[in-house]
């Protein structure tokens, strides 16, 4: 295939996919749901990871107290906690701190909200000396009298790994599902435009074309199928990532979200690479049934 | 010797016809050989397997001293870019114009641009349709789209030329036209072999005559139809 001969093929994709107009359009939006669904997965692993890293290296330990822990019980607790073994340092949080710190974030109406009373517990934070010892010292302090319960990163990794791998088992098989929809409607979009040509391609033949050059158009207009709906798949991403993660800075505070400008251009690329090597996937199928590949 | 067919039988074992039966027969480089014979006498079947479009069931097609069944896909390639064939219906693509459709025959097998543009208007200027390279096939008359059908055909310089009843959707004088372009071509050097069952145009070209009868070659000389 000389680089010339592009001249013609790609207009030729361009207009087949006019001629099948609902195929393609099928075909397309099958394959930019199947790559959004890729992308949304891309999207949470990718932060799931972020946020394991960012959570994961946090060395601090929430220590939440009962109410009952007042006065001269509290002072020892903090002692008790600075004489734990691997532990740098340890701040008190009071209710008081707790409820203003709210407050500022939320504003007044809070403290309204709540019927003016404060329902934040005392609370240490306790820093570990390095992030290896956060597992033992925490369960250490869980069993201390008055500890109400205790809170720290790696935890929440945890739980997220646990969410995540669920997701991911469920996502796969949908994913999975839907790839093979989408080479499906891919294949047969192709077989029409084999049969609109089937003249073409049998003059092609009688002239003496290798059988390559017969079948490269039919390959990028499958390529060109699987871009498309991956370009849909990507501008949807662009536009709902950067909502989601206002939404979800507001509603979960805690929760680092990665720069969608550091995300998304890898995800792309592989978005577009991937829906192209599903349109090709697709065309060669339908190339081995009609053109006896 | 540029075409040699030895003992070929062609026969189509699904729905049990022998539509060739021992054929041996010897075409010499630049004949203008015609193939008569009634209707389902074989002369397609014979194109066919010179062509290489099928295999004979038996026995040797050699062409250009090689044999065709022996060809690889890729000599397959090689042997269709050396060979021309016309069809009764030109089959033309509709979409496309004069000297597109001209351009489809070096396009596919990647000539170079610049070759392409130089040829396409010479070729055409030769079959005649010089001044209708900007039209597309349905605004053409029948002898005229055999004619870039054959333009097709020869512009990648075959040294073989098949034309399967090129004339049959053709009225009288308009196939004598057809006929003095493919004398043409042939005196320039281009072996044509032609199936064809007009007794007149084979009786007026006196060239060579091929006859078959229910897939067997009963007669072969040179001169007019009749046996
Ligand atoms: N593809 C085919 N399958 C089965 N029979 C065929 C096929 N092609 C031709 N035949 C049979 O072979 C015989 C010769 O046909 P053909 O070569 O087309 O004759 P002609 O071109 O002389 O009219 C006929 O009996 C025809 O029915
Ligand atoms: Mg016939």
């Amino acid at each position: 295939m000389k680089l010339e001969s592009m001249r013609y093929i790609v207009p030729d994709a361009f207009h087949s996919l006019q001629r099948n107009g609902w195929m393609s359009f099928a075909a397309i939006t099958t394959m930019a749901i199947t790559l959004l669904l890729c992308g949304v997965f891309g999207i949470l692993l990718i932060n799931v990871n972020y946020a394991a890293g960012t959570l994961e290296s946090d060395v601090e330990i929430a220590v939440f107290l009962e109410d009952t822990v007042t006065g001269e019980v509290l002072t020892q607790m903090e002692t008790t906690l600075k004489g734990l073994p691997g532990v740098l340092e340890v701040n008190a949080i009071t209710k008081d701190d707790a409820m203003s710190f709210m407050v500022e974030r939320y504003g007044e109406t809070l403290f309204t909200a709540l019927g003016g009373v404060n329902p934040f517990p005392d609370c240490y934070s306790v820093k570990a000396e390095t992030p290896e010892q956060i597992d033992g010292l925490a369960s250490k302090i869980a069993t201390l009298p008055g500890v109400l319960k205790v809170n720290y990163g790696k935890e929440t990794v945890d739980k997220l790994f646990a969410f995540t791998d669920v997701v991911r088992s469920i996502g796969l098989w949908v994913m999975v599902l839907l790839a093979v929809g989408a080479v499906v409607l891919v294949g047969m979009t192709i077989r029409l435009t084999v049969y609109a040509r089937r003249k073409e391609v049998q003059l092609m033949k009688y002239v003496g074309a290798t059988d390559w050059f017969i079948r490269w158009p039919f390959i990028i207009e499958g390529a060109l199928l699987g871009m498309f709906g991956a370009i849909i798949a990507v501008v949807v991403l662009i536009f709902s990532y950067g909502k989601v993660s206002d939404y979800i800075d507001s509603a979960i505070g805690f929760f680092p979200m990665a720069a969608m400008s550091g995300v998304l251009p890898m995800l792309a690329l592989y978005l577009i690479l991937g829906g192209a090597l599903l349109g090709i996937v697709g065309s060669v199928f339908s190339l081995i049934r009609f053109l006896k590949v | 010797m540029i075409i040699q067919m030895v003992n070929v039988d062609r026969i189509y074992k699904k729905q049990n016809v022998t539509a060739l039966k021992g054929i041996n027969l010897a075409i010499d480089k630049g004949e203008f050989v015609f193939l008569t014979g009634a209707s389902g006498a074989g002369k397609s079947t014979m194109i066919r397997l010179l062509f290489r479009e099928e295999l004979a069931t038996s026995g040797q097609v050699i062409v250009a001293g090689r044999s065709l069944s022996r060809l690889s896909a890729k000599e397959t390639v090689i042997f269709r870019r050396n060979v021309g064939m016309v069809f009764q219906d030109s089959r033309l693509l509709e979409d496309k114009t004069v000297e597109e459709n001209v351009a489809f025959a070096m396009r596919v097998i990647e000539r170079p641009k610049k070759e392409i543009d130089k040829k396409v208007p010479e070729i055409l200027e030769r079959v005649g349709l010089r001044d209708r390279m900007k039209h597309f096939p349905h605004q053409l008359s029948g002898g005229e789209k055999q004619r870039v059908a054959v333009a097709r055909a020869i512009i990648n310089d075959p040294i073989i030329l098949f034309a399967d009843e090129p004339t049959g959707n053709l009225d009288p004088d308009t196939s004598e036209e057809l006929m003095e372009l493919l004398r043409e071509i042939n005196d320039s050097g281009t072996t044509i072999i032609m199936a064809t069952h007009d007794r007149n145009l084979v009786d007026t070209m006196q060239k060579r005559v091929l006859v078959l009868e229910k897939g067997r070659l009963i007669s072969d000389r040179i001169g007019g139809w009749s046996l």
